[in-house]
């Protein structure tokens, strides 16, 4: 391009992906905020046009139509796995939020959650309280208000409505190698049974569990929110830790955690000490249903209940895993699985955005309720902390019969139905 | 701009869905084209037939001119707005009927192709033009470009499979064109609306005729190590009389950057030249013309004939050829994509004169077409910022366009005239026939304000050189 | 792109010439023409209000054919056996069987929009037509569509001129679709039973099964009569294909019901049935509505009357075969007139010349066809009438 209006930005380096784009708008009918919103500054090929008119000067950085456009992108990457030229939709929106930083400041809400998530010494606090107040009646007697903090505490209420289960205690062979498994933030904090049922079922599908202590939050949010240099810094601690677990494999039970942890290679591409350690890092994480597909999964005891399971974005279009997360509930003896009508659409949870452009989340979560609501399925199993909460929320909020649950617990309790 | 009518718009539309600045009007300054681009002055998404009449009034009540716009997927610059309005029909997404005992469907003009077929699939049918842009353009915009596709060789092109329409004319009066339940009598009216490229006014509501799903499908592979003997297979299975649901060729250079991308579908990287052949119907008729086509194949010197074992294979064989077209990202910041018509046995020369103008003019030339049709798609994928390159690839193009025209074809099988085949019209219509083409439009769109100089060049229309008023830049 | 040097075409045949100057010649005296291609239809009995005839007849023949692009481009007054003979020599046919004659010709078939039997499965001429060139009422050579399979290089003139009655111009030449003549052509009948609920029952399922005919029409008894496929009323089906398509679609109609094989040129027979006759009206509708009420429609007919169905393309033609007694025909007619839904699904094809102003509306009063016509036609000299105009 002669003459780039923005060098030496991230968004100057990826030239190359825009200039992918042909303008063909396959992407356009698999785009969440395209088909809600229905104007193509909110669809990919509109945003990759921006981005390109922000290089060619076009359009200036500051201009606050532009950033919106940009901000109201779900960063579902929907889009992808549709795109015949490969354009590299996430890392190009991760480069232009980083670029676009320099003229506007994230919005305060966000710039206080990322501020958060990156100092475990806020997190554990934070995710404390929201974990003490989650076991009280409180966030389901306020969950039925109106707006945001309505939203947020049925998100909270959310939480606390998994599947109850019997204790049992699994015995770990191992003969399947060693695993490390990645605590999250979010999953830490509030999904605390879930971490532990991810635990027992790769042990009970032969994967020896070990600690890998240091490590922190992935660093997604802050990527997708633009702050790459925060990312690379938890990026390289995570590394630094699971390197030094010396596990073969990290299991990661929160699908958006998981995206960008196979990415932290693309990360760190520009740092030459960092850059090959990420890369062996990004190869070997695995959604936590991946490792249990590669084992069957086994078999477990029977669970007679109806579930319907909701793709996260994060898992079958950046990680494009799909049929994992459904062999694992082909595991379970009983479980009727109910097909949900576009399930490959976003739920509109995209990590925090239902917290900062609250209408369009809305928005693309109704359909998406309505869905459920069609299969009369009592569970929906999904496999990403945000979703499970964002879904979950909407459930309770719409009154709908059913709850949001992670596979992986599912799985758990048919182990526990089976006493092992 | 004349005041208050971005407001007076909103006031119909809603404020959310005009758009005004500048740097929100840019992703609306090209189609699926974008070596073209215009600026529009305004964008109007109306949400609703009776909001898209009142649009279609408001400006007509102060003379001015638009575009009408569907999902932005064609590839002639027929959608752009040169400093006039944008109509955005995609809001427009609602199927508004269905009867599956007459096999016939009325949609609004922003329903997706695919979604259509979607949506009728469960009752055994489906539409037949399946542009390769199926899954992101709009019937409103096949419609207005008279949108082909593969299976267009036996089931014929969105001309042949709608039967009405209810038109808001450029004045806002309404018109229905065709008959939803009949043959009328009369100008095929219907007939001259479709493909006139939004020069004629909005359809609001289109029906449809839908086809039973055929009981058996066929697809196969047949690859080759030469260009020459795919072409001269295809048009020896034109010849013989088999009459393919489909017949599609790709070269050597478009398999492999289709084996790149997303939608790799098992091609042989290593061929210089498929076809994708598909034969429907009857599953005793198939058989029998399967046989036939294998033995054409392997005869004409074909390497290998796979036949696809069920629909999935079938789909991912498909799903290749249909996203060519977009994986030419991958080689070249830049694409031209050309669409011309030959007689189906000058196939096998023309292709070689192709061949022969890209290595004069030092270009590489993607051939990835409706060979059954003889409707070629010569692709170049290059960098509009070296001038150098780009004048040798314009002049490549200009060449292989006389080719077709010399052989008898025309400048255009489905992708229409727009902006980009505008200078080749005088080359294959005399000055009457345009002359007529102007007169006929001028009926429709008396002051010429839907979608202007599009299709027909200004200067070919006698009358309008006299005609008061025809603006075609809004007054500032 | 760039602009190309502007470079004449030279259209028109040299028999296009002398349509242009015979246009040119009313056109200065004002004197309206009746176009024809070889009269074979002018007992349709439309009004023209014309003095004088201009005949293509003589404008006939192959201007281009390359049995290999199974496209074929014609005079327009070329017959069309003359096609049919040209294109079986190399195994090929136009699938274009309009009721009438074999001699009448491709620009009048093109001009009327005739269709017939075939056109259920090959459609009808507006989609078997690739391109045609015309002379306008100015006397001006036009050409619309192309010479190739697919095209969308400017407005479709050529889907306007056909069914225009040549009121928006004289067709002087026309290209068409070919296909390749099938391996296997067969044609039966199928009786019906004779009463009326026995026949609908048997009627509607079968209608519906998923058959694909080349042709299938349902006559009356009184038109199987005098096609000599006896007394009662006949389901007559022309399957095509290649054998072993033609042989399964036979076994599984054979599973259902009773078949009896027919010569082929029953088709022929049924299409010039109506010749000669005073009036013939066709009434289009959906599939469906012809399924469900095809068995009366078949059973109880009037003496003189015949009617065929087809109800894949929803087309029903009523004949009254009473040529030489006027009155009767005359009252008939206006009898199934006041039956007849008064919309655009009732077609008059023909007609006693009288009766025309009282039942058949202008169909191109609407203001755009007005101006169409207007702007091809300036002075009202090429067909004025015919369309009820």
């Amino acid at each position: 391009m002669p003459g780039c209006a923005l060098p030496g930005t991230p968004l100057a380096d990826a030239l190359p992906g825009i200039n992918a784009c042909v303008h063909c708008g396959f992407c356009l009918q698999a785009c969440p905020t395209y088909l809600n919103l229905e104007d193509e500054n909110d669809s990919p090929r509109g945003r990759i046009f921006l981005m390109r008119s922000l290089l060619e000067g076009t359009v200036k950085p500051d201009d606050p139509s532009v950033q919106q456009h940009i901000d109201q992108c779900l960063g579902c990457r929907a889009c992808e796995p549709v795109c015949p030229s490969g354009v590299p939709y996430g890392q190009l929106l991760e480069a232009t939020r980083a670029t676009l930083r320099e003229y506007a400041p994230v919005p305060f809400v966000a710039r206080a959650i990322l501020f958060v998530f990156a100092r475990e010494w806020l997190l554990r606090p934070a995710m404390f309280f929201s974990r003490i107040l989650a076991a009280t009646p409180i966030p389901t007697l306020l969950s039925g208000m109106s707006g945001r903090l309505g939203f947020a505490m049925a998100m909270l209420a959310s939480t606390g409505r998994s599947i109850e289960r019997s204790r049992y205690q699994p015995v770990m062979r191992g003969e399947r190698g060693n695993v490390a498994t990645l605590r999250g933030c979010v999953m830490d904090g509030l999904f605390t049974a879930t971490n532990g049922a991810t635990r027992r079922v790769l042990a009970v599908n032969g994967y020896a569990i070990v600690a890998a202590p240091g490590q922190s939050c992935c660093g997604a949010l802050h990527a997708h929110a633009g702050d790459l240099e925060t990312a690379r810094s938890l990026a390289r601690r995570n590394i630094a830790a699971f390197d030094r677990s010396g596990a073969e494999f990290i299991a990661v039970n929160a699908a958006g955690c998981g995206a960008i942890m196979k990415e932290y290679g693309h990360l760190l591409k520009d740092d030459p000490e960092w850059r090959e350690r990420a890369a062996s890092t990004s190869a070997r994480v695995k959604d936590v249903s991946e490792l249990l597909a590669a084992a069957g999964p086994r078999e477990g005891g029977p669970l007679p209940i109806r579930v319907t399971y909701d793709a996260p974005c994060h898992l079958q279009h950046a990680q494009r895993v799909t049929q994992a997360p459904l062999s694992v509930l082909a595991a379970i003896p009983g479980l009727e699985l109910v097909p949900l009508h576009d399930s490959d659409q976003c739920c509109g949870s995209a990590g925090i955005y239902n917290l900062i452009e609250p209408e369009t989340s809305d928005a693309v979560l109704a359909p998406k309720l309505a869905n459920i609501r069609a299969t009369g399925a009592a569970w929906v199993a999904t496999g990403n902390p945000g979703c499970l909460m964002q879904i979950g929320a909407g459930l309770i909020r719409a009154e709908i019969p059913a709850r949001a649950i992670h596979p992986v617990d599912l799985l758990d309790a048919s182990y526990a139905a089976f006493g092992q | 701009m004349r005041s208050g009518i971005a407001e007076r718009l909103a006031e119909i539309v809603g404020e959310r869905h005009v758009l005004s600045r500048p740097s929100e009007l840019l992703v609306y300054n090209s189609d699926g084209l974008p070596g073209y681009r215009r600026q529009p002055r305004l964008a109007v998404f109306p949400g609703t037939r009776e909001e898209t009449i009142a649009v279609v009034r408001l400006l007509a009540d102060e003379g001015l001119p638009f575009v009408p716009r569907g999902a932005g997927t064609g590839l002639s610059g027929g959608a752009l707005a040169d400093d006039i309005v944008v109509i955005g029909l995609h809001r427009l997404k609602k199927i508004l009927s269905l009867d599956v005992e007459n096999r016939r469907a009325t949609v609004e003009p922003g329903v997706v192709n695919l979604r259509l077929n979607k949506h009728v699939a469960p009752h055994g049918l489906l539409y037949a033009p399946d542009p390769s842009s199926e899954a992101a353009c709009t019937i409103g915009g096949n419609v207005a470009e008279n949108a082909g596709g593969p299976h267009c060789l036996k089931y014929g092109v969105t001309l042949n499979h709608v039967l009405a329409m209810t038109v808001v004319l450029p004045s806002g009066e309404l018109v229905e064109l065709g008959s939803k339940v009949g043959e009328r009598d009369g100008y095929d009216l219907r007939g001259a609306f479709i493909g006139s490229e939004g020069c004629f006014g909005l359809a609001l509501d289109i029906t449809v005729k839908l086809m039973t799903k055929p009981q058996a499908v066929r697809t196969l592979l047949a690859d080759f190590t030469s260009v020459d003997q795919a072409a001269h297979v295809t048009s020896a299975i034109i010849a013989s009389g088999i009459v393919p649901a489909a017949l599609e060729f790709m070269d050597g250079p478009t398999i492999r950057v289709v084996e790149d991308s997303i939608y790799a579908a098992g091609y042989p990287r290593d061929a210089e030249a498929i076809l994708l052949i598909e034969l429907d119907g009857l599953e005793a008729g198939v058989s029998a013309d399967l046989e036939a086509v294998r033995r054409i194949c392997l005869d004409g010197g074909a390497r290998n004939v796979k036949v696809a074992r069920d629909d999935a294979e079938r789909m991912k064989l498909w799903q290749g050829r249909k996203k060519a077209f977009g994986a030419m990202g991958r080689l070249a910041p830049h694409l031209i994509v050309q669409d011309a018509v030959i007689p189906r046995t000058r196939l096998p020369d023309i292709l070689a004169t192709i061949r022969a103008i890209g290595e004069k003019y030092g270009v590489v030339v993607c051939n990835v077409f409706h060979a059954g049709d003889g409707n070629l798609h010569p692709n170049i994928a290059y960098s509009a910022d070296d001038p150098a390159e780009s004048e040798r690839v314009h002049k490549a193009m200009t060449e292989i366009m006389q080719a077709c025209i010399d052989a008898g074809g025309s400048i255009t099988g489905e992708h229409g005239v727009g902006l980009d085949k505008m200078g080749y019209m005088e080359s294959i219509f005399s000055e009457s026939s345009l002359n007529a083409m102007c007169e006929l439009r001028a009926v429709f769109d008396p002051e010429r304000r839907s979608n202007p100089g599009k299709v027909v060049p200004v200067h070919a229309c006698k009358e309008w050189h006299a005609v008061p008023g025809g603006r075609l830049r809004m007054d500032t | 792109m760039a602009r190309r040097a502007r470079r004449p075409i030279a259209d028109g045949h040299v028999s296009t010439a002398a349509v242009v100057s015979a246009i040119k010649e009313s056109g200065s005296t004002r004197s309206p023409l009746r176009i024809a291609g070889r009269s074979t239809w002018l007992d349709a009995g439309r009004p023209v209000r014309a003095n004088k005839t201009l005949s293509l007849r003589d404008d006939s023949g192959v201007v281009i054919y390359v049995p290999g692009d199974l496209t074929l481009t014609v005079r327009a007054g070329t017959s069309l056996s003359e096609i049919e003979r040209v294109t079986r020599e190399h195994d090929q046919w136009l699938p274009l069987d309009p009721y009438g004659s074999n001699d009448g010709t491709i620009g009048a078939t093109i001009a009327t929009a005739s269709a017939g039997p075939l056109a259920s499965s090959f459609g009808l001429p507006r989609d078997l037509l690739l391109g045609l060139e015309f002379v306008n009422g100015r006397g001006e050579v036009v050409r619309g569509g192309g010479k190739v399979v697919k095209n969308v290089a400017g407005f479709d003139l050529s889907r306007l001129l056909t069914g225009s009655w040549g009121t928006l111009g004289v067709i002087t030449e026309v290209t068409v679709r070919l296909y390749a003549c099938p391996q296997a052509d067969r044609s039966f009948v199928i009786r019906l039973a004779a009463n009326e609920k026995e026949s609908n029952a048997f009627l509607r399922p079968f209608l519906a099964a998923s058959f694909s005919p080349y042709a299938l029409e349902l006559l009356s008894a009184s038109a199987a009569f005098a096609l000599g496929l006896g007394e009662r009323a006949v389901c007559l089906m022309r399957f095509g294909g290649n054998t072993a398509a033609v042989d399964a679609q036979l076994n599984a109609v054979s599973r259902i019901a009773g078949v009896e094989e027919v010569e082929t040129s029953v088709w022929e027979a049924l299409r010039t049935l109506e010749m000669g006759s005073g009036c013939v009206i066709r009434v289009t509708g959906l599939p469906g509505e012809f399924r469900s009420v095809s068995a009366s429609m078949l059973m109880e007919q009037p003496s003189g009357i015949l009617n065929y169905i087809d109800p894949a393309r929803g087309v029903l033609r009523l004949v009254v075969r009473a040529p030489n007694e006027h009155e009767e025909s005359k009252e008939s007619v206006f009898g199934i007139s006041t039956d007849m839904p008064p919309n655009e699904r009732v077609v008059y094809e023909t007609l006693p010349a009288d009766v025309w102003s009282e039942v058949s509306p202008s169909v191109v009063a609407d203001p755009l066809s007005r101006g169409i016509r207007k702007a091809y036609d300036p002075h009202d000299i090429l067909n004025p009438g015919i369309l009820g105009d």
